[in-house]
This record gives structure tokens, C-alpha cells and sequence, in this order.
């Protein structure tokens, strides 16, 4: 891996008899990062404690090698944050608020209404600019949230469930948007429970549950399988035992069956046993994993 | 007219200039709270309060400056000098509109960040929690500091170009440039404190307002019955007459202390300025803890 810009060791962080994060240790390239995991899953502690918002009970915390506990304005001034909910004053202006918070980034006045102009007209409020935060639709608020995350052109930027709330247009546009990110030269955090929107949008996954670690790697290499999926006509059990006996996995749903096998081929294995078994086959392809499969099996699998 | 058109996609541009200070953070933060209270960049009706109390607290300054220019006009001038108010006198007409300002004012200046979440913005950036709990002092002073200034201005001013004599003015009244702004910033340090305070807990900006006329009031009505039956002390409840107390020591002017619970009940205007920096200290100290707990 190239060098990281997150890294965490042995994170831990409890709220009373609650703990948010076990032992969570990190390492993230630059680029795209899902940052996957239910309701609760620790998402959004783990973003708070890279800001240096909230400190650890043990463990430490780096972005771009500084320590967010010890250095947090040093790693702030890096690093763009969206958070969940709403942050707006809902008495002023988008261009207003938007260009005011490029100034609290540490850009100069006079840069700040400019750069608020631009960054608004590029997450489509060119229009509604001048109208008041507390008239926007909730589309407009996460969009108006992108902007203040992104205008004082962080390196990096840590966007926490930003397609929630949205109607299915508005969620394809942040999608886009978020997508868009990276030819702008900032690495992107992207936190949701919506896995769907991760495979969509990022190269790099983390994987989250009950605040502890269960992936940390490409998602093309979380994606990748061996295993292929058979759609059998009629009773597989004869197929199943042929399969099993020459050394194949099955996992099986009804009629459907994923084979895996080590060493070999498994599509030759399969046409041979099918012939032999006199098995109806219906359907017969490499399986795709999803991340819900592997979110799915590694929740089942941790208990 | 050309027939060719063109988009052009400004896309994204990075800054690569510079970053300013924090203190230039402060400033913008400061500089942020200012609008907030005037109702500046806000709808009109935002304005109204602000601007309202700042007329009213202006007007007899100018009505004043009016009418020492007719008594001069009739050669009355001198013989009516001491109907006149003074700069330590217009403190006392201005003190309840003062203290409704900052009622205002203050509650402007933290609870809209907090019930509406623009702390976690805050957080986010690199500044700390003492700068911004400095910077929204800093705003309150600031406003708090020309809503009281601005009629006194008037005055000095009025005074200086009526004299004919402005550097004569200026020179003869030197003592008044350190003494107005020190009026001014015990009315502040006197009041600012426990306004923040009570914002620092209110939901509402009408209900931190509410709550701290009303702590005022009723603070003010149990010093003075505490004080006449059980002890004297307790005049010391009386925020107000603290500020009134060291007005009055700063013009150097013992009948603007007349009434005054603590004057009459022999309280040393020395308490008074230890009861002020023990509530601007107490001020700062819950403000700090409460706002490293939510920011």
C-alpha cells in the first residue's frame, strides 16, 4: 500500500456501558473510502475521533501522519467534514454561511465569497445561493453541506451518510457528486449503512460492526470469488453429494447452488456431475459478491 | 453577433494561496457574531430590534446636541449648562436600554449555534473552543461597546464643534476619552457575564432573554428587601447597581449613585469591582466547560 492517510491503532471507545470501537486497527490508501456498517456500527465515532472531535479511551488516531488527538486543528485544517444531520443557521444565506465557513478553513476573506460561489454552482445552488438555509428542501441541505465540507479545498474529506434523507434523483446527483471528488485531487471518506451506494462510488472499504473491524481491503478484492452459481430444474440433492464428494464446497438455497472448489475447474466439475446425475440445469454462471454477501456472512460469522 | 456558443465547466478549482491565522479565524468568527446581533445580511425584520434600541439610545444625544445649539442661538447657553446631561448622566439615561440590548444580544450570540447545530461546523475546523467562545465575547463587546459609545460620541462631538474650539475641546476634556470607554466596558463586564451564562442553557433566544430580565429584576427586588431586614450584604445581589456603583466612581460623580442599594447600604465601590470579575470569571469558567462538553 502506498502511504496511508488513516491510521488507527487499537482503537477503543466506549459511551457508558456502551462500546463504540474494539481494537480497530486501520490502514487506509488515498482514494475512495466506504466506510460500511449498520445503525451503530461505530461509523460515525470513528470520524469524529480522525477529526480529533471526540478522544479516544485508548489507542491512537493519524491522518496524513499527525495525530488527531495531539495535533486535531493540524489534521483540520486537511481534512473537510459533512456531518449527518443538519449544521445550518437557518437565518442566512447559503452563499453567506458557505463562504463563511471557507473563511473558519483558514481561507482569506475576499478568497472565501468567491470560492463560495464556485463550490455552490458546482453542487448544483447556483440558483438558490441567495435564498436562506432554513428554506431549503432536505436535497438542498445535503447538497449545501457538501459545499461547506468541500470549500476551503481540503485533502481529504469525511462525508457521514451524505445520501441520507434523499429521493432516489437526488441520491443518483450525490452519488455523482461524491464520485466527482476525487478528480478534484481530495480522498473521500463515505460513510452509509447503504452498501449498494459503496459498491457505486468507492475503491477501498471498511467494514464496521458493533464498533469492531471485519474488513479493511480493496473492494475489488472483497468482490472477488471463485464460486459459481448453479440453478438446478430438479432436486439437487444427487448433484450435491457427487459435487461434495470430488472435493467441492456447496452452499445451497433451494435449487440454487454455489459451488467452490480449490483445486480445478468448477465448471467442467459441474458439467461432469450434471451429466452424470442427470440433473436438469436451469442456469449456470461465475457468482458475483456483493458487499451485502460478504457483510452478511462476516456478521453471521462474528456472532 | 457570433453564432458559436461554448459551456465552459469551471470545475473545481483548489486554493493553493496561503491559509490565514486563527486569529483571522477569531476575527471571522467575531465579525460573524456583529452581523448576528445588528441583524446585518439577515431579513429586515431581524433589524428591527437592534436598530430600534440604537435609535432610541441615540435620539436624546442628538435632541441634546440640538438643544444646546438653540440655547446658544439665544445666547442661553451658559445659564442653562447645568439643566444639560453629562456623559456620566446619559450612561444612567441609556443603562436599561443597555441592559435590553444585551438581554438581545447575547442570547443572539450562542443559542442559534447550538440548537441548530452549527457547532459541530465549528468543531470541525481548525480553531478551538476558546476561540470561538473569545470571538463571540469579543462580538458582544464590540456591539455592546458602540450601542453605548455611539450617543456618547454624539455628545462629545456635539460639545467639541459648539465650543468652537475643537482642539481647546479635546485637550480641556482629555480625561473623558478613557473614562467614556471605561463606563462602557463596566456596563458590559457587568452584564455580559450572567446574559451568556443563562444562553449557554436556553433553547430559546426569547426565553434566554425573558429568563435574564427577569433574573435582573427579581435579583434586584430580593438584594433590596434582604438588605433592609436581614443584612446589608445582600445588596451585593443587585448585578445592576454594580455597573451604576462603578460609573459613578469612574465620572467621579456621587449623585448618580443616588438610590443605589449598595451606596446606601455603605457596600465600597472596591466590592462592586471584585463582585464584576468574580462573575466574569465564574462566566467564563462555565461557559468553557459547558462548550468543551458539546463542541
Amino acid at each position: 500500500m502506498a502511504d496511508p492517510i488513516i491510521t488507527t491503532a487499537a482503537l477503543n471507545m466506549s459511551f457508558g456501558s456502551v462500546q463504540a470501537l474494539q481494537d480497530v486497527d486501520l490502514q487506509v490508501p488515498a482514494g475512495r473510502i466506504g466506510l460500511v456498517g449498520a445503525n451503530g456500527a461505530g461509523k460515525s465515532t470513528l470520524i469524529k475521533i480522525l477529526l480529533g472531535m471526540l478522544t479516544p479511551d485508548s489507542g491512537t488516531s493519524e491522518v496524513y501522519g499527525t495525530s488527531a488527538q495531539r495535533h486535531p486543528l493540524a489534521v483540520r485544517s486537511r481534512v473537510g467534514y459533512m456531518p449527518e444531520g443538519d449544521c445550518f443557521p437557518p437565518d442566512q444565506t447559503a452563499a453567506d454561511f458557505v463562504s463563511y465557513t471557507a473563511e473558519l478553513g483558514g481561507l482569506p476573506a475576499s478568497e472565501s465569497r468567491q470560492r463560495a460561489s464556485e463550490v455552490l454552482t458546482l453542487v448544483g445552488l447556483a440558483e438558490e445561493r441567495f435564498r436562506n438555509l432554513g428554506e431549503f428542501s432536505t436535497g438542498m441541505k445535503q447538497r449545501a453541506k457538501l459545499a461547506q465540507a468541500i470549500v476551503h479545498s481540503p485533502e481529504l474529506v469525511l462525508l457521514d451518510e451524505p445520501a441520507s434523507g434523499l429521493d432516489p434523483d437526488g441520491r443518483e446527483d450525490m452519488l455523482n457528486l461524491i464520485n466527482r471528488l476525487g478528480s478534484f485531487g481530495m480522498s473521500v471518506v463515505f460513510s452509509s449503512h447503504v452498501l449498494g451506494d459503496i459498491e457505486r462510488t468507492c475503491d477501498w472499504v471498511v467494514m464496521l460492526n458493533e464498533g469492531r473491524l471485519l474488513r479493511n481491503e480493496p473492494l475489488a478484492a472483497i468482490r472477488a470469488s471463485n464460486a459459481v452459481r448453479v440453478v438446478l430444474l430438479d432436486d439437487p440433492a444427487p448433484a450435491v453429494a457427487a459435487l461434495e464428494a470430488r472435493g467441492a464446497t456447496v452452499a445451497i438455497k433451494d435449487r440454487m447452488l454455489d459451488v467452490e472448489l480449490i483445486d480445478g475447474d468448477p465448471f467442467v466439475l459441474i458439467r461432469d456431475v450434471l451429466a452424470e446425475t442427470r440433473v436438469g440445469l436451469r442456469s449456470l454462471g461465475s457468482k458475483q459478491t456483493t458487499l451485502e454477501d460478504v457483510y452478511l456472512a462476516e456478521e453471521e460469522f462474528s456472532g | 453577433m457570433s453564432s458559436e456558443g461554448a459551456i465552459f465547466d469551471l470545475d473545481y478549482r483548489r486554493y493553493e494561496g496561503e491559509r490565514t491565522s486563527r486569529a483571522k479565524i477569531r476575527w471571522a468568527i467575531m465579525r460573524d457574531g456583529f452581523r448576528k446581533v445588528l441583524g446585518l445580511r439577515r431579513k429586515a425584520r431581524r433589524k428591527i430590534l437592534p436598530w430600534g434600541l440604537i435609535i432610541i439610545a441615540v435620539l436624546p444625544a442628538i435632541a441634546i446636541v440640538g438643544f444646546q445649539v438653540f440655547t446658544k442661538g439665544l445666547g442661553a447657553d451658559e445659564l442653562l449648562e447645568d439643566l444639560i446631561p453629562g456623559h456620566a448622566d446619559y450612561f444612567g439615561l441609556t443603562f436599561q436600554l443597555t441592559f435590553l440590548f444585551v438581554a438581545v444580544a447575547a442570547p443572539e450570540l450562542l443559542v442559534p449555534d447550538r440548537v441548530s447545530n452549527v457547532l459541530t461546523v465549528y468543531a470541525s475546523r481548525p480553531l478551538t473552543v476558546a476561540d470561538y467562545l473569545i470571538a463571540r465575547v469579543g462580538a458582544l463587546l464590540l456591539v455592546v461597546l458602540a450601542f453605548t459609545l455611539l450617543p456618547q460620541v454624539v455628545i462629545y462631538l456635539g460639545g467639541a464643534v459648539l465650543s468652537g474650539d475643537l482642539v481647546g475641546h479635546v485637550t480641556g476634556n482629555l480625561d473623558l476619552l478613557w473614562k467614556i470607554p471605561a463606563g462602557a466596558l463596566a456596563v458590559f463586564a457587568t452584564q455580559a457575564g450572567v446574559a451568556f451564562m443563562i444562553s449557554t442553557f436556553a433553547k430559546r433566544r426569547g426565553a434566554a432573554a425573558g429568563i435574564y430580565i427577569a433574573f435582573a429584576i427579581i435579583s434586584a427586588g430580593v438584594a433590596f428587601g434582604l438588605a433592609e431586614n436581614v443584612n446589608r450584604w445582600f445588596a451585593v445581589i443587585d448585578l445592576q447597581a454594580h455597573a451604576i456603583v462603578l460609573i459613578a466612581e469612574i465620572f467621579n460623580d456621587p449623585d448618580f449613585t443616588g438610590g443605589n442599594v449598595l451606596t446606601e447600604n455603605g457596600i465600597s465601590p472596591w466590592v462592586s469591582l471584585l463582585a464584576v470579575i468574580a462573575i466574569a470569571a465564574v462566566a467564563a469558567g462555565l461557559l468553557y466547560r459547558r462548550y468543551r462538553r458539546i463542541m
